[in-house]
Order: structure tokens, then C-alpha cells, then sequence
């Protein structure tokens, strides 16, 4: 294949090519066969690529397949096995197995994300996702059902989770497993029986959910309107969220002692990092641009992706008061909160990559200084919502953020309603909307980190009242914890920790039935 | 659409053994027609869909990968019909003699598999990894700049060297063999 050709391929395999150049390479391969057969030999090898490059993965750990079905009488989908099929197989083989079986059930891409490990500057070694149950594809054989995973359309998709609780998530349902306990009702209906296990499961819609122990209920939510509950056999529980976070930090206190209070981890300073302060209280964080300067917090990892306290499923918030140093130019990253785990990292930070459209842009939005807040939606992927720094429809600029004065900081996603958005001092000033259902996939071994990441992208200014929530904060939320924050009071309770996240409203004899009006769940922050 | 009878539990049985058998190849010839990953397994989808649905119709005396590129062919040309606006393409003229060119080059694809198999050991580490990235992983190449700190056009180079240097070892091979 001579040069020209070559180049040509490569940009129409890389989709980088202009018209005239894309009429130019059909004319040349319209009248030459060898090189048309050479540009075919070039597809091909391409194509090859994309199967073979499975098999070396090294080290890396067996797939599980993308899609499965549930049928106990599917005998006929036997050619599905666990061992060394790549996830093309896999999809041929499941397409097939899902028509044969007119199901279709989305779990997951495998049950591992994967990377480089040695030589990027990123950490992406493999990174086991959690197990939270299993489906039964024939009577020979079970499959895992990991963290995150949907249930989505088809037929009647049943798992059972380690300890014995039998969900089973009716067609044309959308339902989330996001761990062993709990799942996730965006439509449709879902059976959940634990009585053989007295185990408690959960059915979560956003801040309320319907909790049985040793019982057996049905929920039906088929719009937004109305969800149904009802208790088949044990006690029943209708329980609203108590709006605390699941983390926080105040920063007032420095004495280890206090560091390991319910509610909040330790905090391991860097070099460069020293108690200052306190925006809100006595006690902040103080970063100087150095490579020294972050702060790690110990503890809250599992081994797993799914697992520890960074672990969220259905929503989040990160919020931060801080003043920033930034100066907004290019390459220079400040992170506010990074917690690395490969793709499924969480990250708050300040970026320009102005250079460079960053691919992780959801929504796309013109290179520059943007504050962008990364987190992994099962079947979406990671993806970044990068605010622009630019002035326009109430977003500040780099010299606003940098102006000396605190600021508060808040980022949110829901998957109930899709919406990911950021607020800057009390209002949403960016947001997108993602299709509604997809799980946040999240948590895993790597260290949380403040104000930087190992040694590099550190954070310059003061950093306080860091704040995680495992579910998303409404508008009105966020407001009244900027009006909090003018008055220089904490608006997150003394007692975090102290009780549980969710209180129950009603309780739910067998045989009763409920039903919940929950159009309050549809944030709309236009 | 579940068997329910014993005839249409055979035909479903013919299917799977075919289709397990030849699968992989059908899949490269997929992969190699639709660039994008994700568009390809769409229409790797729509394929595995249309070869069980048309399967009553499929000739036993038919060679069934033929067949089945047959079917696959049809699957691209509607892909890219539905695409033609999104990304620039050849003309259906060109796409199905692109087609040809590559179930032709597909119909004996597994000396020259395996020679890619051979070939790849050759590469760097840092090479594999690569190829890992981008074809396995399924990021693109901003994606991989951004994780190992590099810019997009120098992995677009990484990776034109190494489809260069793959392609010559396995035309290498295949002469040898």
C-alpha cells in the first residue's frame, strides 16, 4: 500500500477526512483493483483488531456477557458460556438468544473495568465490579448480576441476591440493581419476596422507598404520577429519605479523635496542605499551588467498584465551599474531590484543556476553563459536565470564581429525572439531561482525594465543608444551603451519623395497599 | 419468537450450529464495513436478528457463510443509507464492491487471523496496550490522549504505525505460509 492510500485509510477509519478528500479516495479505489482490494485488506485488518484485541488483555479477568436472558426454559441459548468469548461473540450469540427468547435484559459489559495500569499517568487497572446477585439463564447454569446493572424491557427478569430475597422485575420495567439490598424502580413493576431469606430489601424511587424484612410486597410505578404498594405477606414499610449526607467534612477540628465520628473519614494533609481559617466555622483546608498539595482520605474503599462509601446508584451531590486561586490557564487543573477508580471515578474539578474538545464532554461544549463534574452512568459511560467558565446565561467567569470571596459549589446528578447539573452560590447555572434510569457506577479500592490527585492538578485556595450525598439535591436545597452559607452557619446537622438516613412514614399490614403520589420527584431545574 | 414446536426447535438447533460456527466471521466482516464500534455492533445486531428471522428461507445446500455475508452486506448498505448524513461515505457502488473485496479476503480468514494473532506479539507492550485501549475498551482517541497525557493526533500516529507495521508482517506471513 503506497503512502497516499495509507494516509487516506487512516483518515477514513479515524472519520477524519473531508468531502473531497472521501471523492477523491473513491475515484482512486473506482479505478485501481489493487488498491481497492489493498483499502479492503486495510477494513478488514481494522475489522480483525476489534476482535482480536480481546485476547490480549494479559492479565485481565474473564468477561461476563452483555446480555443474558432469563428464562429458566431456555435451554436453547447454550452457547453462551462465561469463558473466553469476547463481547462480540457474546453479542452475536445473545442477539440471537434474545429474539430466540423475545428478551431482552441489559446487564452489563463485563464485570470488570479495565486499563492500563504500568505506564499511564491514570490508574485504570481492572477493578472487579460488585456482585449483588444472580439471573438464571438455564437450569444449568446462573450468571452475575453486578452493581449498577439494569433490567430493562422483555420479559419477566428474575434475580436473587446472595442472602435469598427473590426480585422479580415485570416487563417493559426499568429497574436498577444497585446492591445487595436495593434497587431502583423507574417504571413498570417489581415482586420482591424475602421471605425466605428475613433479610431486608429496598425499592428506592429517588427519597422514598418501600423496605420489607421476612415479607413479600409488589411495587407498581407506571407513571409519574402514582406508585402502588402493596404488602403480600410480612410488614411492609414506606420510609422518605432524612436528607443527611452520607460524608462531610467541617475541617474545624484538626485532632485525629474527631476525624472519626459516624458521618465523616480521616484526613491524611499533604505537604503543602495546612488548617486554616474556616469559611463556614473555625477550620479549613488550605491549599498552595504545589505538587505536594492535596489531601487523602483514608478509608471508605472496597475492594469493588459497587462497594464503600463513595458507592452511589441512584443520585449524588458534592458540594464545597471555597475560595479559589485558579487562574483558569491552560492545562492547569485544580481538583476540588477526585476519587480515582479508573473510569468509574468521581471527580469535581477546574480544567482547561484548551488545546484539546475534551471527549468526555456531555454536552459537548467549546474548548476552555470549565468546572466539570465526572461520574460513570451505567450504559452511558463516564462523562464529564463541563460548565464554561465564559460569563454567558449566569455563569461566572475564571475571575469571578477567583475574586477572593467564598463560593459555594455544588454539583448534582439524578437518575430519576436524568438531570446533572451544577450550581454556583445557591443557583443551577449548567445542566444536561441524560435519558432517565441509568445508575451511577462508582466507589471501588483508590483513595478519595481533596484538592489534588497523587501530585498533580492541585487545588490552590481554601477548601471547606466538603460534603457528599448519596442522592440528588433539589434546588430548593441547594438555595437554602447557600443562604445558610452567607450566614457563616454549617447546614449539614451535628448529629450526621447518629440515626438513620430513613424514617417510615407507614407501615403496611398484608394485604394492604398504598398508593403514593411522587410527581415530587421530577426536579426541573429550568 | 420461542420454539414451540419440535420442528421449530430443529431449525432453531440448525441455526445456532451454523451461526455459532461462522460467527466470528461474520463479525469481521461487520467490524471491517461499519468503522464505528458502536455502530457495528448495531449492526451486528440487526444482522444476528435478520440471519434467525430469514433462517426458514436459508438454501442447506447454500454455503451459509455466503449466505450470511449476504444478509450482512444488505445490513451495511442500510446502516450507512440511514448514516449518509452523519458521516461522509461512498456510494452504495463503492460499498458493495468493498463488500465483495472483503468477504472475498474473508473466505479463507483464518491463516491471515492467525497471522495477526502471530503479528500482534511483536508489537511493544506499549503498542498492545493501544490496540487494547482503542479497540477493546472502546475509546476513542481523545479518550486514550487524555488518559496517558498525550494529544489525540499523536494516537491517531501510534496508531497508523501500527496497523503499518501489523499489515506488513502479516502479508509477511501469509507469503511465507
Amino acid at each position: 500500500m503506497n503512502d497516499d492510500l495509507r494516509e487516506m485509510a487512516e483518515g477514513y477509519l479515524n472519520g477524519t477526512l473531508s468531502e473531497s478528500e472521501m471523492t477523491q479516495l473513491e475515484s482512486l479505489l473506482q479505478g485501481d483493483a489493487e488498491s481497492k482490494r489493498e483499502f479492503a485488506s486495510h477494513l478488514v485488518l481494522h475489522g480483525q483488531l476489534g476482535l482480536v484485541a480481546e485476547e490480549i488483555r494479559g492479565t485481565e479477568p474473564q468477561y461476563l456477557p452483555l446480555v443474558t436472558a432469563s428464562q429458566r426454559d431456555a435451554s436453547q441459548v447454550r452457547p453462551v458460556t462465561l469463558a473466553k468469548w469476547s463481547v462480540w461473540r457474546m453479542l452475536v450469540v445473545t442477539a440471537v438468544a434474545a429474539s430466540l427468547l423475545g428478551t431482552v435484559v441489559w446487564f452489563s459489559t463485563n464485570g470488570f473495568e479495565s486499563g492500563n495500569a504500568s505506564e499511564s499517568a491514570y490508574d485504570l487497572a481492572p477493578i472487579p465490579i460488585r456482585t449483588v446477585g444472580y439471573v438464571d439463564v438455564d437450569l444449568n447454569q446462573t450468571l452475575p448480576v453486578i452493581a449498577g446493572s439494569n433490567a430493562s424491557s422483555g420479559r419477566l427478569t428474575e434475580m436473587r441476591t446472595d442472602n435469598g430475597t427473590i426480585v422479580s422485575v415485570a416487563s417493559a420495567s426499568r429497574f436498577g440493581f444497585a446492591s445487595e439490598t436495593s434497587g431502583l424502580l423507574y417504571r413498570g413493576e417489581v415482586l420482591v419476596s424475602s421471605l425466605a431469606s428475613n433479610k431486608q430489601y429496598a425499592v428506592e424511587m429517588q427519597n422514598m422507598r418501600i423496605v420489607g424484612r421476612n415479607a413479600k410486597f409488589r411495587v407498581q410505578r407506571n407513571d409519574d404520577e402514582l406508585t402502588r404498594v402493596e404488602a403480600l405477606d410480612g410488614q411492609v414499610e414506606i420510609q422518605t429519605r432524612a436528607l443527611t449526607p452520607r460524608l462531610c467534612w467541617s475541617f474545624d477540628s484538626n485532632k485525629d479523635s474527631d476525624m472519626l465520628q459516624p458521618g465523616t473519614l480521616p484526613v491524611l494533609l499533604g505537604d503543602y496542605v495546612e488548617h486554616v481559617s474556616g469559611l463556614i466555622g473555625s477550620g479549613a483546608l488550605g491549599f498552595t499551588r504545589s505538587s505536594g498539595a492535596y489531601a487523602t482520605l483514608v478509608g471508605g474503599t472496597e475492594p469493588q467498584v459497587g462497594g464503600g462509601l463513595f458507592s452511589m446508584s441512584g443520585g449524588m451531590s458534592l458540594e464545597a465551599m471555597i475560595t479559589s486561586n485558579w487562574d483558569g490557564a491552560d492545562d492547569n487543573h485544580d481538583v476540588i474531590f477526585r476519587k480515582e477508580d479508573g473510569p468509574n471515578r468521581i471527580l469535581l474539578s477546574f480544567q482547561n484543556n484548551k488545546k484539546l474538545v475534551n471527549d468526555f464532554s456531555v454536552p459537548k461544549v467549546p474548548p476552555g476553563p470549565v468546572l466539570s463534574f465526572g461520574i460513570f452512568l451505567r450504559e452511558l459511560g463516564y462523562s464529564e459536565l463541563d460548565m464554561p467558565l465564559d460569563g454567558i446565561d449566569g455563569r461566572p467567569t475564571v475571575a469571578q470564581i477567583a475574586d477572593g470571596k467564598p463560593h459555594l459549589i455544588t454539583a448534582t446528578y439524578n437518575s430519576f429525572s436524568g438531570i446533572k447539573a451544577i450550581a454556583i452560590d445557591g443557583q443551577i447555572r449548567f445542566a444536561h439531561q441524560f435519558p432517565i434510569g441509568h445508575c451511577i457506577q462508582s466507589g471501588g479500592p483508590k483513595p478519595a482525594m481533596i484538592g489534588g490527585w497523587r501530585k498533580r492538578e492541585t487545588f490552590s485556595g481554601v477548601i471547606d465543608e466538603l460534603t457528599i450525598f448519596d442522592y440528588s439535591l433539589s434546588g430548593e436545597e441547594i438555595a437554602n444551603h447557600y443562604d445558610l452559607s452567607r450566614q457563616r452557619k454549617h447546614w449539614i446537622s451535628d448529629s450526621l451519623g447518629e440515626h438513620d438516613n430513613w424514617e417510615t412514614i407507614q407501615v403496611l399490614a398484608p394485604g394492604n395497599q398504598h398508593e403514593l403520589q411522587i410527581s415530587a420527584l421530577k426536579e426541573n431545574f429550568e | 419468537m420461542l420454539p414451540d414446536s419440535p420442528d421449530q426447535h430443529a431449525i432453531s438447533e440448525a441455526f445456532l450450529r451454523l451461526f455459532t460456527r461462522e460467527q466470528f466471521r461474520i463479525a469481521g466482516f461487520v467490524r471491517s464495513l461499519v468503522v464505528d464500534p458502536a455502530d457495528a455492533v448495531d449492526v451486528l445486531q440487526e444482522t444476528s436478528l435478520e440471519l434467525w428471522r430469514s433462517f426458514p428461507q436459508y438454501d442447506p445446500n447454500r454455503d451459509f457463510v455466503n449466505w450470511a455475508f449476504g444478509v450482512a452486506r444488505h445490513q451495511v448498505l442500510k446502516h450507512y443509507r440511514t448514516k449518509r448524513r452523519d458521516r461522509l461515505t461512498f456510494s452504495e457502488i463503492m460499498l458493495s464492491e468493498l463488500a465483495d473485496e472483503t468477504a472475498q479476503i474473508l473466505s479463507d480468514e483464518q491463516p491471515r487471523f492467525q497471522a495477526l494473532r502471530d503479528c500482534i506479539c511483536h508489537l511493544t507492550k506499549r503498542q498492545r496496550e493501544l490496540i487494547r485501549d482503542f479497540y477493546a475498551n472502546g475509546m476513542s482517541a481523545g479518550e486514550i490522549a487524555k488518559q496517558w497525557d498525550r494529544n489525540t493526533h499523536a494516537v491517531y500516529n501510534s496508531l497508523r504505525e501500527i496497523r503499518k507495521q501489523l499489515q506488513n508482517c502479516i502479508t509477511m506471513r501469509l507469503r511465507e505460509s
